[in-house]
């Protein structure tokens, strides 16, 4: 029984394989088509990478700065840093000192000699500052109005209030694109789906009269399904082979200092993205050469 | 061995037709070892007479048994489990155009689940038989009319087959031909397979002096034993 199964599915297998490279050029249309959709789909999972880097990124450049006035001791500023990162869900908070504050002016404005002169007159007038970043705006309003009400005798100012308008516009353009980028992603997968089912749905039709033969030899469903399932396997991995060496090939003309923001270095992220990739077009490649061939032979085996 | 049951075939109207009897009220029953032609003009029922028995159609009314199984009522597997004691013989060959004449009578046995060994020495034999060892590499498209219809003769009775169902398998085929698959279907019978045979050619009919069913208007006008082309 067991080496029946193996001379079946090894027949079934080199059936598959010749069926695919005698009928030419309908292999090449399916593989074609197969092509274009995996690396469609290619490109969408490397652009919604690219754009959630990117939206991260300028998502980091939303923040908000608490400044401390003057004669507030540093520790008990380090404490309200601790009791914020207790209480709110923030990325990131930075103490900066007094200090600190003046080197950073000085590294900005050092070269202009009438700022230094000034800065020489006043002394330090920069206050202590504490820099909180966040993964949502709601949560710098709260921020701010927790530290106005606790620890208001503290504070000199929050840049939050005259900054509420920029930092929401941020978070919701962002947040737009990326429900933007999900149903994108959907049509055009399913676009690409329909497409590549047609293509096989055409090609089996052709060889409407072959299944026919097929069964009135006594083949049983099984084995003209094997056959169609490894030819659409086959199919499926030469496309997806295909399909990544286009996108490999495209990947390395990528020029190695093109950033699209100071984060997101493009062929930096390719490189680290090509395993995925893989996967991801013999994935996509099997199972829709696969599962196109079983839904569009099933109608002839009725 | 085959029993048609009172078989009634009707194709439903549709846009350009009215309802088509194809077949009425049809009985006969085929013992193993005959060789009986069905005789009728084209369009008369044979090819649905074999459709029917393969289970490739369903009738309107009837019964259709062979070796005492309905075949329209056993399984899928069943099925193909008698297909596979038929073999069958069109008047277009159905020859599997992507695979080699060789692969094509191979195929037969593969699906049966022959050894590689069977097939390597079955195949030859059965090419030796009808003729064509010479075309054994080359595609149908590269081979004669003649040699295509030996060729599925071959895959026909390859997997040595109970039962041998040949559609109009001269039709295309010049006399010369003609004459040589009947010789080798008659061979075939001689060894003790039953011969199906459709067609609508007189002197086929009458030379082999063989039992004759002959159909008109979707009936049985006649079932003699030692039958002549009576149209």
């Amino acid at each position: 029984m067991k080496e029946k199964i193996i001379t079946s599915l090894k027949r079934a297998t080199k059936l598959g394989w010749k069926n695919f490279h005698r009928e030419g050029s309908i292999s090449f249309v399916a593989v074609f088509v197969l092509m274009v959709a995996i690396t469609f789909a290619s490109f969408l999972f490397l652009l919604s990478g690219i754009a959630e880097a990117v939206i991260q990124s300028v998502e980091q450049k939303a923040d908000v700065t608490v400044d401390f006035s003057v004669g507030v001791p540093e520790e008990k500023i380090l404490e309200v840093r601790e009791e914020i990162a207790a209480e709110f869900e923030v990325n990131d908070i930075n103490y900066v000192s007094r200090e600190e504050s003046r080197n950073i002016f000085i590294e900005r404005f050092g070269d202009r000699d009438e700022v230094m002169e000034a800065l020489e007159e006043v002394g330090n007038p920069f206050p202590a500052s504490l820099n909180i970043r966040a993964d949502d705006s709601y949560v710098y309003g709260q921020i701010s109005d927790y530290l106005e009400e606790e620890h208001g005798d503290l504070i000199y100012g929050i840049d939050f209030a005259n900054r509420e308008e920029v930092i929401e516009g941020i978070f919701s353009v962002t947040e737009n694109i990326r429900r933007g980028g999900i149903i994108i992603g959907v049509v055009a997968s399913l676009i690409a789906i329909l497409l590549v089912y047609n293509t096989i749905r055409l090609t089996i039709y052709g060889l409407r009269e072959e299944i026919k033969v097929m069964r009135l030899v006594g083949s049983s469903n099984l084995f003209i399904q094997g056959s169609f399932i490894i030819q659409g396997m086959i199919v499926g991995i030469t496309a997806a082979l295909t399909s990544f060496l286009v996108l490999f090939i495209l990947g390395f003309m990528i020029p190695q200092s093109y950033n699209i923001t100071l984060e997101v270095n493009l062929h930096q992220y390719f490189l680290e993205m090509i395993p995925m990739v893989l996967l991801l077009h013999l994935a996509i490649g099997i199972a829709l050469g696969v599962f196109s061939s079983l839904i569009a032979i099933g109608k002839y085996l009725k | 061995m085959i029993f048609f049951n009172n078989i009634t075939k009707i194709y439903p109207p549709n846009l350009t037709k009215k309802e088509n009897v194809v077949l009425e009220d049809i009985s006969f029953k085929v013992e193993k070892g005959e060789f009986v032609s069905i005789v009728g003009k084209s369009g008369a029922g044979k090819t649905t007479l074999f459709r029917m028995l393969l289970g490739e159609e369903k009738p309107t009314k009837g019964d259709i048994f062979f070796d005492g199984k309905d075949v329209h009522k056993v399984s899928s597997r069943e099925g193909c489990l008698l297909r596979r004691r038929m073999g069958t013989v069109f008047q277009d060959y159905k020859l599997l155009p992507s695979k080699t004449i060789y692969e094509n009578i191979a195929y037969a046995m593969e699906v049966t689940g022959a050894s590689d060994k069977e097939i390597e020495k079955c195949v030859p034999e059965v090419l030796e038989t009808v003729g064509i060892v010479k075309q054994a590499m080359h595609f149908p498209h590269e081979v004669s009319g003649g040699e295509k219809q030996r060729a599925a003769i071959a895959r026909a009775l390859v997997h040595e087959p109970d039962v041998i169902l040949a559609d109009e398998p001269t039709g295309d085929l010049d006399p010369y031909h003609t004459r040589e698959v009947l010789k080798i279907l008659l061979k075939l019978n001689k060894e003790g397979t039953t011969v199906l045979l459709a067609t609508h050619d007189k002197e086929i009919v009458n030379d082999l002096g063989r039992r004759v069913i002959t159909l008109k208007d979707g009936k049985i006008v006649s079932d003699s034993k030692q039958g002549r082309f009576i149209l």
